[in-house]
């Protein structure tokens, strides 16, 4: 490993961490990818990371944390998450690494720190700023698609969301479509959007409802009525 | 606190004080705004050798100059991906485009294989329908057929003796019979 005076350790299983690998494999930077798991503690990580992280500590690298948690015991870690606030406003886990590595953001990479910081409307505000306003949608929408494939979310799975969407019910005089999906990747429904007040239906009993809060009662009691196995989460 | 036109000439004196280029950073439209809108005040100065945290400066003129930083730093970055920009909506509505293509693929694969397996009923189904318009046209033939042995039977039985088919009549099938046929 070439001795760049830095080390950085990634660590998740999204969008954010594959780009935050490309700029510094760009860079070519000294990086490792921990884990999958996003949050995970210093202290979880696999011994011979550990180890080799103390190492590159003693040495004099500059340890850096993406996704990470916690400290490890006798090394100086510096965390870098999704968001920030700083002095200078929020920044995304991108801004601090490209004014670190003292890069420009590309364009893409522009829109992806929107949408880390500031989400949906992130993204449009850029998209209006540069005056593309009319193709703020498109972007965000690849956006998410590429995030979803990060997490692992198949073609399939989006497929079957589809179908599920076309084919769903009404409840509660029509103020709340049912849709049915035969996998429990949310996201694929958060993602679009949709208008309705919706109650999604996943396997092994898992229950989902978006949308205006007082229809969560009525749905409750509807679900106390028939098992109480079913639990309503409100996203 | 100022009115509009004493923050704009105190804005003025703030921009008058900045260095050439980045005096020139700012739009023209927003130089001609003030210089329409800001009305002179000799009470208003700006001390160029001091930090403005230390001098008296309006908190209108302070956000006024906030959103002039905004708009520069978005002409900047406009100007700086100009040439970024088309190619990147071009490769988003491709991209985009392309996964919903996969998505609707994958679907209507579906649906084909579900017509399929539908279709492969249908001869199966024709078949079931000849056989039973085999038998229902067979079936009137068969109606005659048995009219005529039962007409043929109602006959034979007239020609028999009055008193031995006496006997015969206590059976019900050939009662009946013998009802309908009358």
């Amino acid at each position: 490993m070439e001795n760049k005076g830095r080390v950085w350790i990634c660590c998740g299983n999204d969008l954010e961490t594959n780009e935050t690998i490309k700029m510094l494999d760009k860079q070519d930077e000294n990086c490792i990818f921990a884990s999958r798991v996003q949050g995970i503690s210093w202290r979880n990580l696999r011994p011979a990371i550990q180890n080799l992280i103390r190492r590159k500590s003693k040495e004099g690298s500059k340890i850096y944390g993406i996704g990470m948690s916690d400290r490890l015991l006798g090394v100086d870690t510096y965390n870098i998450t999704s968001t920030m606030d700083t002095e200078n406003g929020k920044l995304s886990s991108l801004d601090v690494i490209s004014e670190l590595l003292d890069v420009k953001l590309s364009l893409d990479q522009l829109f992806i720190s929107s949408y880390l910081k500031e989400g949906k409307n992130g993204v449009c505000n850029l998209a209006e700023k540069l005056e593309i306003g009319d193709s703020g949608n498109a972007i965000l929408e690849n956006i998410q698609i590429r995030d979803r494939q990060a997490k692992g979310i198949t073609i399939t799975q989006e497929a079957e969301t589809v179908r599920a969407i076309q084919n769903k019910r009404q409840m509660l005089d029509g103020n709340v479509s049912v849709i049915k999906l035969s996998h429990n990747k949310i996201e694929t429904i958060i993602d679009r959007n949709l208008d309705d007040n919706l109650l999604v239906l996943c396997p092994n009993e898992e229950t989902f409802f978006l949308g205006n809060e007082k229809y969560i009662k009525r749905l409750e009691h509807k679900f106390d009525n028939e098992s109480k196995s079913k639990r309503l989460r409100n996203i | 606190m100022l009115t509009k036109p004493q923050y704009l000439y105190q804005a003025k004196l703030i921009i008058d004080c900045l260095p050439e280029e980045e005096y020139n950073s700012i739009p023209k439209e927003t130089l001609k705004y003030i210089e329409e809108n800001m009305q002179v005040d000799t009470n208003i100065k700006i001390d160029p050798e001091k930090d403005l945290s230390e001098q008296n400066v309006d908190s209108q003129t302070l956000l006024f100059l906030n959103n002039i930083i905004q708009k520069v730093r978005m002409n900047q970055l406009s100007k700086e991906y100009e040439k970024d920009i088309k190619d990147y909506i071009s490769e988003v509505n491709s991209k985009n485009a392309g996964f919903e293509a996969q998505v609707d693929n994958i679907n209507l694969r579906e649906d084909v294989e579900k017509l399929e397996t539908q279709t492969q009923k249908i001869p199966k189904a024709k078949e079931l329908i000849q056989e039973y318009q085999k038998v229902v046209s067979k079936k009137e033939e068969e109606i005659v057929k048995l009219k005529e042995e039962c007409n043929t039977l109602t006959s034979m039985l007239n020609k028999i003796p009055k008193f031995i088919r006496k006997i015969f009549l206590r059976n019900h099938k050939v009662k009946l019979l013998q009802e309908k046929n009358d």
